[in-house]
């Protein structure tokens, strides 16, 4: 993973890197347009603090830092400006697969599958992304934050200002939106 | 006795996912964990959740496990519009 001295000139960034910081950021914002933002300002923060780039990592690895700091301040921020409602946790998912009685609707089916060769498996990588999408968007992102950044609850709750019992139950319905998603678009 | 004992295990399957979701955030009590397993027993729809859940979010860290190795898993990119956008704003920014 050597860069020779073109990487490091900013005007091939675009092509080199632009997509693989874009996926990244969309992954854990979940919004086209804050995620373009994002790499935009990553590159310019790059280009101003060009000199002070080491060479020890590639360039994708030191401009992949800059943006994660960016997207951590972009949530915050977000949330912030805008605290969760209680729209937002009053969402229809749980009422959507539980009758009265607390018991599935609909059940569960079985998916007989080897968890290995699943995650290899360029469609399936898909049809998540395609289920995550469908998740409400702040749902999403405080998913992303636990599951996929592997944040502890209590650096989750920091950044999006909740206790952990509310984080808690948006990762719950996070589970049961994204499962019933995968079994209908997938597993059916 | 036995039924009282096993009216208080008896969850709902709403109550079951809720349990096993908190699972994946901390350790369950002993009380809690007996109700999980004793519902599972019972209810096969319930039984299969959890591990479905796992096997999701075991994929989503491979993913991620390629993003931090600098590899970009298949998705959509930006299209050439913005890159072109960026493309300038990075050609102003340097000519200063």
């Amino acid at each position: 993973m050597g860069d020779d001295k073109k990487d490091l000139d900013p005007e091939v960034w675009v092509d080199l890197h632009g997509d693989y910081l874009y996926r990244y950021a969309f992954l854990k914002v979940r919004n086209t347009d804050v995620s373009e933002d994002l790499v935009q300002e990553t590159l310019m923060a790059g280009i101003n603090s060009k000199k002070r780039f080491s060479g020890k990592s590639s360039v994708r690895t030191w401009l992949t830092g800059i943006l994660k700091h960016k997207i951590i301040d972009y949530l915050r921020t977000s949330y912030r400006e805008q605290p969760i409602s209680e729209l937002e946790f009053g969402d229809k998912t749980v009422e959507q697969l539980f009758d009265e009685l607390g018991q599935w609707k609909k059940g569960v089916g079985n998916w007989e599958s080897n968890p290995q060769k699943l995650a290899e498996q360029g469609e399936f990588v898909d049809a998540i992304s395609v289920c995550l999408s469908k998740l409400p968007d702040r749902l999403a992102q405080a998913f992303a934050l636990r599951v996929i950044d592997g944040m502890s609850t209590k650096e989750v709750c920091k950044i999006i200002n909740v206790t952990s019992t509310n984080i808690n139950v948006m990762l719950h319905r996070a589970r049961l939106g994204l499962r019933q998603c995968l079994e209908v678009n997938w597993f059916d | 006795m036995i039924s009282k004992i096993l009216g208080k295990l008896s969850i709902s399957c709403k109550q079951a996912t809720a349990l096993a979701s908190e699972s994946f955030e901390r350790k369950l009590t002993l009380k809690e964990r007996w109700q999980l397993r004793y519902h599972a027993g019972m209810c096969i729809f319930c039984k299969r959740w959890k591990p479905q859940v796992e096997m999701i979010e075991k994929t989503l860290q491979t993913i991620s496990k390629k993003f931090e190795s600098g590899d970009a898993p298949e998705g959509k990119g930006m299209d050439s519009e913005a890159k072109n956008r960026m493309k300038e704003a990075i050609r102003r920014e340097q000519s200063h």
